[in-house]
């Protein structure tokens, strides 16, 4: 693409039809997303004008954080070819060790918590890579067992997190809202990091393994680091839970499991790795959202959004899957 | 690992030829993955009844084995769907959607019921053929296709608004078919064991059986050596979406109600029946009678815990544990296996 520059193409009509598909593909993902968020958030404003107010805007994007993260979690795994069933449960510990945890150095605790989701996406990792598991078996049996200990911290629904915590992220700074800083700051460390060079190994790994090997990619590293940054996320996803509800719920990452595949999928990430990226799945997690929220402003019931969010990825995933075909053609 | 792969094969080679050639058969037809499945679920059984000889007892058998035939029956058609390379996560949409909806065939008399097992098992085939269709024909990802077309069969569950139906919401004919008994033996286990011994032969000695481990192993290759590769797949869609109906019919005709959860454990379960049983999840191997191990050892789980006075969380730990060590173990003695093949 970038080898031709751009007088050659307009010189040569015949050429462009592949280059100008390449192109095309290459900016369709965001831009259907992108237009699909719009739609969305111009229905949501014109049915419930009040969400214009940095309140209630606030307000959303607290709800959002946490499928947003594990969104982002799940695409970076996705992004190297893999999948990571066991969000959820990485979820559910750090919701409850979040709720259950209370007392002083608690900002240190957080950051244990944090430690502790990076650790399990590691094992993870580690049981993919070197013990070369499916993906998909690992994450399943660690979802369980994570699930597990989980319970074991907090069998019931219950506890309080720490209040300082829970006031800030819905509190203000400034008049912008905290849950917008955290969001801005996600944003920011995912487009920083994807420039650089691990970042870049990580999209090479999963669009061609073999060729990112001879490049000299350290494609086990790549993977052991993506498991892990989801646990992390994951882990982020569930502090944000424990702090926005001010519980915590053992069962709670059960729900996060599926969406987060599903936000990642309609933000654009493929599935067979290599396509997409930790932001697009921002957007997905955010259409996901939006389509619960304009059910709700419509008075409909819950099916409904949970019906639309399903057409939608068989929608989306279907008209690119057909449109990958007919460029390789 | 070698070396002991070589040991074997020289000890074999002293045996008498015609011996010999017996032994190779049976080896090359009893896959070690399977056997190691079903010794795990024998160690966990003889374990259970030393340590408390009341497991043993003819009731608690009983509900182990009609538990393991619900989850077993789940798990068959996943079992095909895995070894011709896909996934099924339709499932537990599919259990709970047959569970609630059998409800709605209460008449009078028994037909209505049996009317209403042909209708479900039809829109289950149908249900399946969409699954299949958009993972061939559109080139969804598995994973894709079926989380969205089970995401829809819920939210077709919650629209109609019958979240649960009572006990009296199961038709008669379907609570005798899952509740009743021959001899000690309950009917829900006869119609497992015929139908692992149905898929058994339906794997071993039917083309489509053979096209479909060859699916599994290799799509390309296949394509070329002419077999039909997308109805191959759609063929495990179509009988994974009837096995779910048929296992939620029975589930809800069992427990003599339904919810919209009761299929929920089935997710977990049916892939997790499939993964202890031997099967590799990439596809192209395995076989159903793993999948009863599994199933097997599953549901043995479940029933050891309470006595070792464990509650259900640890439960969800052992059974992770469980399957990561139970994966790694078919894998090791499948490749000594393969290893041992290649180099006589």
């Amino acid at each position: 693409m970038n080898v031709l520059a751009p007088t050659e193409l307009r010189h040569n009509d015949e050429l462009p039809t592949s280059v100008n598909r390449r192109v095309a593909r290459y900016y369709i993902l965001p831009a259907t997303t992108g237009i699909l968020l719009g739609v969305l958030i111009i229905v949501s404003v014109i049915l419930q004008p009040s969400i214009l107010s940095f309140f209630q805007m606030g307000l959303f994007v607290q709800i959002a954080l946490p499928l947003v993260f594990v969104c982002m979690g799940q695409a970076l795994v996705l992004l190297t070819g893999g999948l990571d069933l066991s969000v959820g449960g990485t979820l559910a510990v750090a919701t409850v060790m979040t709720a259950t945890w209370v007392g002083s150095f608690e900002g240190l605790r957080l950051v244990v918590i944090l430690l502790l989701g990076m650790f399990l996406g590691t094992i993870n990792g580690i049981l993919v890579t070197r013990v070369k598991l499916n993906p998909f078996i690992v994450t399943l049996a660690t979802w369980s067992i994570f699930d597990g200990i989980a319970l074991n911290i907090l069998p019931t629904d219950g506890g309080t997190p720490p209040m300082g915590f829970t006031n800030w992220i819905t509190g203000t700074t400034v008049g912008v809202p905290n849950s917008f800083v955290v969001l801005a700051v996600a944003v920011v460390v995912w487009m920083v990091w994807s420039k650089t060079r691990s970042g870049r190994h990580l999209f090479a790994t999963g669009s061609d393994e073999e060729r990112a090997i001879a490049s000299g990619v350290n494609v086990d590293r790549v993977r052991i680091l993506a498991y892990a940054l989801s646990g992390t996320a994951a882990a982020m996803a569930g502090i944000c839970l424990a702090l926005v509800t001010s519980t915590g719920s053992p069962t709670a990452g059960d729900g996060y499991i599926l969406p987060s595949i599903e936000g990642a999928v309609i933000g654009g990430v493929s599935l067979l790795g290599g396509k997409g990226g930790a932001g697009l799945a921002i957007l997905g997690a955010f259409i996901l959202v939006f389509i619960a929220n304009v059910t709700q402003a419509l008075n409909l019931e819950p099916w409904v959004s949970d019906m639309a969010s399903a057409l939608l990825l068989l929608v989306v995933v279907g008209t690119r899957a057909l449109l990958e075909r007919d460029g390789a053609k | 690992m070698s070396v002991k792969g070589s040991e074997e094969i020289e000890s074999t080679n002293t045996v008498a030829p015609e011996s010999q050639s017996a032994w190779r058969t049976w080896r090359h037809r009893i896959d070690p993955a399977t056997v190691a499945a079903y010794v795990l679920a024998g160690v966990i059984f003889v374990g259970a009844t030393i340590y408390n000889s009341g497991f043993a007892s003819g009731g608690n058998i009983r509900q182990i084995l009609i538990f393991s035939a619900l989850l077993g029956i789940a798990a068959l058609g996943e079992t095909l769907v895995i070894l011709g390379g896909g996934m099924d996560l339709s499932v537990p949409s599919i259990i709970t959607f047959a569970g609630i909806t059998i409800g709605k065939f209460t008449g009078p008399s028994h037909w209505s019921g049996v009317a209403g097992i042909s209708l479900l098992v039809v829109i289950g085939a149908v249900i399946g053929l969409v699954n299949g269709i958009g993972v061939t024909k559109f080139r969804i990802p598995p994973i894709i296709m079926t989380l969205a077309v089970g995401g829809l069969v819920t939210s077709y569950v919650e629209a109609t608004g019958s979240l649960q139906s009572t006990a009296s919401g199961v038709p008669g004919v379907v609570k005798t078919l899952a509740q009743g008994k021959i001899g000690p033996v309950p009917l829900v286990v006869i119609l497992w064991i015929v139908l692992a011994i149905l898929t058994g032969i339906v794997l071993r000695h039917t083309p489509f059986g053979r096209f479909l481990f060859a699916v599994g192993s290799n799509p390309i290759a296949s394509n070329f050596a002419g077999i039909q590769v997308a109805r191959t797949r759609i063929t495990t869609y179509v009988i994974s979406g009837c096995a779910s109906v048929v296992a939620g019919i029975l589930l809800a005709g069992y427990l003599g109600t339904s919810y919209l959860s009761m299929g929920t454990p089935y997710l977990f379960g049916s892939i997790a029946a499939v993964a202890l049983g031997g099967a590799v999840i990439s596809g192209g191997r395995g076989s159903y009678w793993g999948t009863v191990a599994g199933a097997l050892t599953l549901t043995l789980l479940t029933g050891v815990l309470p006595l070792l006075h464990l509650n259900t969380d640890d439960l969800d730990i052992v059974y992770g544990l469980v399957i990561l060590g139970g994966v790694v173990l078919a894998r090791e003695i499948g490749q000594r296996r393969y290893k041992g093949k290649v180099e006589s």
